[in-house]
């Protein structure tokens, strides 16, 4: 199944969002995390988590740092702002808000029933 | 391995270039690990990718001021420099209306202002590299500069402060890192 690309923009700052709720992470973690947890449904191209991570650390939701990975690179890494709490529980509540009305809308119609 | 996409990232600003080739070296690496030669890893890595060039434009552009075309200035740096350009404009605007200016008070006064501001700059870099140890060895100075510079200030030096504030300004400074760190001010506080 491929997930259409408008779908992938949209859901694209709250997946980030959560993911960095477990701590911080760099992007090619990020894209392995998204494809790890999707069982390789949701598989963003590599090139658009970068604008967004840029976006969202100009926004003040996330913060950056520069580190070494293990083999000695240097990397970015990135965490949550603590500002970011209000954003993320926005974010959170509008998605519930769209899975509720997508399995209400696709529940079975009564002459199926 | 450090250079297998020098081509593809030349011209860019250095951490955007720094950034992106992570990324690429950690694909490359993937591509490696599960079998593929190096020609076939780097096609795939890029493939992976998408338009790299037009990610890396949209990278630059935001890490780019739009008037200037030079590397944009963190929220944080610009709340900080402006609080303590204010800071300094109400110590100059008090020094004016309490006591003869002289050089020696202006520039005494300036320089205290801007080596809190260097240091509470400094302390935001070396947060950013995650640093702690070399903030703390910062500090331990600020706070021997500021006992030295006490001593000094004995010495008849007239100010619209006493030098022995200097250690409370450079904590302020470092308090205004911590709190800017959250981005901004109303984002710190409401």
């Amino acid at each position: 199944m491929k997930i259409s690309k408008d779908l992938v923009a949209a859901s694209a700052t709250p997946i980030i969002l959560g993911l960095l709720r477990g701590g911080e992470s760099y992007g090619y973690a990020i894209i392995q995390k998204v494809r790890e947890l999707s069982n390789d449904e949701v598989v963003w191209t590599d090139g658009m988590l970068y604008p967004i991570l840029h976006r969202l650390e100009e926004q003040g939701l996330i913060v950056a740092r520069w580190g070494e990975s293990e083999t000695g690179r240097k990397r970015k890494y990135y965490q949550l702002a603590p500002s970011a709490d209000v954003a993320l529980r926005e974010e959170r509540r509008q998605w519930e808000t769209i899975q509720f009305l997508m399995a209400r809308i696709f529940e079975p119609l009564p002459s199926q029933a | 391995m450090q250079t297998r996409f020098e081509a593809e990232l030349a011209g860019l600003p250095p951490e955007v270039a720094a950034e992106l080739e992570d990324h690429l070296l950690s694909r490359l690496e993937g591509h490696m690990a599960a079998g593929c030669d190096e020609a076939e890893a780097r096609r795939r890595t890029l493939e992976d990718f998408g338009d790299l060039s037009h990610v890396a434009g949209q990278m630059t552009r935001m890490t780019l001021d739009p008037v200037w075309g030079r590397r944009r200035v963190p929220r944080a740096v610009r709340w900080l420099v402006g609080v303590w350009a204010g800071f300094g404009v109400a110590c100059l605007g008090r020094l004016c209306t309490h006591v003869e200016p002289t050089y020696v008070t202006i520039g005494t006064c300036l320089v205290v202002g801007l080596t809190s501001c260097a240091m509470a700059l400094g302390l935001l870099r070396l947060r950013e590299m995650g640093r702690r140890w070399m903030m703390g060895y910062l500090a331990g100075v600020a706070v021997v500069m500021g006992l030295s510079a006490f001593a000094a200030g004995q010495g008849g030096v007239v100010l619209p402060f006493a030098v022995g504030w200097f250690p409370v300004l450079f904590l302020l400074a470092a308090v205004s890192v911590w709190v800017l760190n959250l981005r901004s001010v109303r984002e710190s506080f409401f």
